[in-house]
Formats: C-alpha cells, sequence, structure tokens
C-alpha cells in the first residue's frame, strides 16, 4: 500500500467529523470513490442517497457516530503495545440494506470513512465488498499505528487528526 | 468544508430520505434502549414473544423489514410506545359540543306583501343546529 494522506471529508455537521483517506499519487479518496460509483446505478442510487442523509443528519449533525449505528465487521486486532481496533460498517441496519461503506469509528465524534460496495454475500471477505474491505483493513491498520507511534494525533477539540508536527497536513507512510 | 461529490449526492436526495433516515435512527436507538433498560437479551426477548432468536436477530438486525404487525408485536412485548402516529388537525376534542362555534348567517327574507326586504340575523349553534331569530322589525 502506498502513502496516504488523511483528509477532511465532511467536518460541516456540529457532532462528528467524517475523515477520509486519499493515496498521495490519487485524484479521489476512498470515499468519493464510493459515492461517484453508485450515485448513477439506477438500482443503488435511492439507498446510496439514504446512507449520504444518515452521515449528514444523523450521525454528523444530530447524534453523534453512536456504537448502535455501527455493525462490527471484523475481530478485534491487537496492536501492540496495547490498543483495539475494529473496521466497522457504517450501515442502516434496516431491510438488508444493499450497500456497505467500511469506517475506522475512532470515537463518537471523529470517524474514517473508506470505500464501500454492493453487499453480495453474507461476509464482507466474499463477494463484491472482499477487495474494499481488504484495503479498509489496511488503511486501518496503519492510521492506529500512526496514532500509537504519535506519527499523528487527535486534536484538543477531538474532531480532527493533527501530524507530530502541529501541521494539519497528515501523510501516513 | 464539505466533499463535492458527497454534497451532491445530498443535494439529490428527496425529502423522504430525510425522513426515513431519521425515523430509522430513532427506532434503533429506541428499541435498544428498552432491551437494556429492561435488561433483555435478544434470546430472551425471543423466548418471551415465543419466537425462535434467530427471528428476532433478522429484526434487530435489519435483515427483515418491519412491518406495522411485527412493530405491533415488539411493542406490545417490550411495553413502550415504538411509533405514535398523531391525529388528524380537526381532533374530537376540538369538535366537542361545548367547543364547537356559533355560525353566524344572514339572508334576506321577504316579509310582508309590498315585497320589502329585511336583513334577518339568524344564530345557529354549530351543535345543536338550533336556530335563534333576531329579526330588526320583530317587536
Amino acid at each position: 500500500m502506498n502513502n496516504f494522506t488523511l483528509e477532511v471529508f465532511d467536518d460541516e455537521g456540529s457532532r462528528c467529523t467524517f475523515y477520509t483517506v486519499r493515496g498521495t499519487d490519487e485524484l479521489q479518496s476512498e470515499t468519493e470513490k464510493f459515492f461517484a460509483r453508485y450515485r448513477q446505478d439506477a438500482i443503488l442510487k435511492k439507498p446510496l442517497q439514504e446512507l449520504a442523509k444518515f452521515l449528514e443528519i444523523v450521525i454528523g449533525e444530530e447524534d453523534g457516530a453512536l456504537e448502535h449505528y455501527f455493525k462490527f465487521e471484523n475481530r478485534a486486532q491487537a496492536l501492540p503495545p496495547s490498543g483495539n481496533f475494529f473496521i466497522e460498517e457504517v450501515m442502516i441496519n434496516y431491510g438488508n440494506f444493499p450497500l456497505r461503506l467500511y469506517c475506522l469509528r475512532i470515537s463518537e465524534s471523529l470517524v474514517v470513512l473508506f470505500n464501500g460496495a454492493e453487499k453480495t454475500s453474507r461476509s464482507a471477505q466474499e463477494g463484491k465488498t472482499s477487495m474494499v474491505f481488504h484495503e479498509a483493513n489496511q488503511y486501518a491498520r496503519k492510521i492506529m499505528d500512526a496514532l500509537l507511534n504519535k506519527d499523528i494525533r487527535i486534536g484538543g477539540d477531538q474532531r480532527t487528526f493533527v501530524s507530530y508536527d502541529g501541521s494539519s497536513e497528515t501523510i501516513i507512510y | 468544508m464539505r466533499n463535492k461529490i458527497f454534497q451532491e449526492v445530498l443535494d439529490e436526495a428527496p425529502k423522504e430520505v430525510e425522513i426515513f433516515v431519521r425515523l430509522y435512527a430513532d427506532l434503533v436507538l429506541l428499541i435498544n434502549s428498552v432491551l437494556k433498560e429492561k435488561g433483555l437479551t435478544q434470546k430472551a426477548l425471543a423466548d418471551q414473544m415465543d419466537k425462535r432468536p434467530s427471528e428476532i436477530h433478522k429484526w434487530l438486525s435489519g435483515e427483515h423489514n418491519f412491518t406495522l404487525r411485527s412493530l405491533a408485536k415488539l411493542e406490545a412485548e417490550l411495553g413502550v410506545k415504538l411509533i405514535e402516529v398523531p391525529k388528524p388537525h380537526k381532533t374530537e376534542r376540538e369538535f366537542a359540543p361545548n367547543n364547537r362555534p356559533t355560525l353566524h348567517v344572514c339572508w334576506k327574507k321577504e316579509v310582508s306583501s309590498q315585497q320589502e326586504d329585511v336583513i334577518q340575523v339568524d344564530w345557529v349553534n354549530a351543535s345543536t343546529m338550533e336556530q335563534t331569530y333576531k329579526t330588526p322589525n320583530a317587536g
């Protein structure tokens, strides 16, 4: 996996800021790829809008990233010397929602969104989600490593990532 | 700052989408809160409802659409109102006899052989439809 930056995806809500990741040699962030892929899809356009509104209103503006809104998709993975992380799905847990968007929930006020895909199998490791789920795990592990190594830290407002030198540009190697 | 594509998707979403996600989220929070408050696990709830745990899991994990019937069953079992539908604007209370308005009706009435027109004011109680006539020439 190449170097990537953590960049703000949406910080306009009063309860939660969403970050995303973008490869340093890529034009689009991972979450942009997800939204761009499905916004013109005749069947998945509506669920995509529901997911977008869910992020904007429920999590971003009104409730924050409450646990009930996420589904744990993998087992806790221990990171030395301490710390566990879960890759979680932001999902509308209603009526076989067809899309999966993966994320790393740092807290109720800070979430990193990755890529996602259409759910075509019971397991995230299979079907159309397998590749993006695998990548989400890699991104999440690198972010957690960077936090543990203090290459990046969470800002005083609990809603931003800050580089070791205090700048807001957070490149992860 | 908000991502441009994300903003465009949001702008394209109809109003119903916004209503749906808020309803959904409120329902998720309420059901989970009641389960926690009552110390109920999904298995215990299944036992109480005489259903298989897998069925309850489907209800609460999104693999099954809630129907009005399933919500009613859940509401009965949890003892908490899950969905409340507001009454229509003109409620029964507003039309209770004591609150019914009095209508003032005016019309012309022929009162003499000379076809003289006078104004008669007719007071109608809308609850009883009883009429009280006040005719200017009366008395």
